[in-house]
């Protein structure tokens, strides 16, 4: 928050000529950049615990692929088995 | 970002550092904080650049607005007061503009203080622009990319709230 007040006798704070060089760091700034730009030294897979959470959400997409071939292959079963029924009858 | 646009943005950074330190000083009154207020904008206009498009406003604006909506969240996260100190005649400029009579009156100057203090951010903002920053119309304009008569319209609202307010005491 800020409230405005107002300077009646003091002339008006203005920062220095060494204030402004002080903060002015382009090798800072260029660095900060870098920083945040850096890919992960060690590569996902290279990486123990990253290794096995990917190995584990592989698992679980592999289950639950087979779970639903599973489910359709029954559901085509069942479709072909009362088709050959209602043939037969 | 490749080493050339690297040294692109140091030109730019150059060009613009104490522009864009003593626009965000005038707001938040602390060297320091100015200091990092004014490292921030540079990296998001670093990371930002490509997206920048040229419709005629000067670059300074884009980095302008960066800076301001720095400043504001720097506002809206930090949770002290912060007192930011105005000239006597620029707020006797706006009670001219608001036609209120006895400008030297502290009394008066004081109250509309006040109303200035509880207007909304973005509306203090533009006030902040036109009487204490002493921007154009035109600079006003490029800051928000707005047209010129759209800038007027939204400065002199803000009178006009204030003006009503007034009257209405």
């Amino acid at each position: 928050m800020r409230k405005y007040k107002i300077n009646r006798d003091k002339p008006l704070k203005e920062p220095s000529k060494e204030a402004i060089e002080k903060y002015k760091d382009f090798s800072r700034l260029s660095h900060e950049y870098d920083r945040l730009t850096r890919r992960p030294k060690v590569p996902i897979y290279k990486d123990k615990k990253m290794f096995l959470v990917l190995l584990l959400i592989m698992l679980i997409v592999f289950v639950l692929t087979q779970v639903i071939d599973e489910e359709e292959k029954d559901t085509e079963e069942g479709v072909n088995s009362t088709q050959i029924e209602q043939v037969e009858d | 970002m490749a080493q050339k646009d690297r040294n692109a943005f140091s030109l730019i950074y150059e060009k613009y550092f104490e522009r864009i330190y003593r626009f965000i000083f005038k707001r938040v009154q602390d060297e320091a904080i100015a200091g990092d207020i004014c490292q921030e904008t540079m990296l998001k206009a670093m990371f930002n650049i490509h997206k920048f498009e040229n419709r005629g406003a000067p670059f300074s604006a884009w980095l302008y607005r960066i800076a301001s909506n720095e400043v504001n969240l720097y506002f809206r996260k930090s949770k002290k007061m912060i007192s930011v100190e105005i000239r006597e005649k620029d707020v006797q400029a706006i009670m001219t503009e608001i036609s209120i009579e006895n400008v030297e009156s502290e009394d008066e100057q004081e109250k509309l203080i006040a109303a200035l203090n509880s207007l909304k951010p973005e509306y203090a903002e533009l006030i902040d622009l036109r009487f204490f920053m002493r921007y154009s119309f035109k600079e006003i304009a490029e800051f928000y990319n707005i047209t010129e008569a759209n800038a007027k319209m939204r400065v002199y609202r803000i009178l006009d709230r204030l003006k009503k307010g007034w009257d209405s005491k």
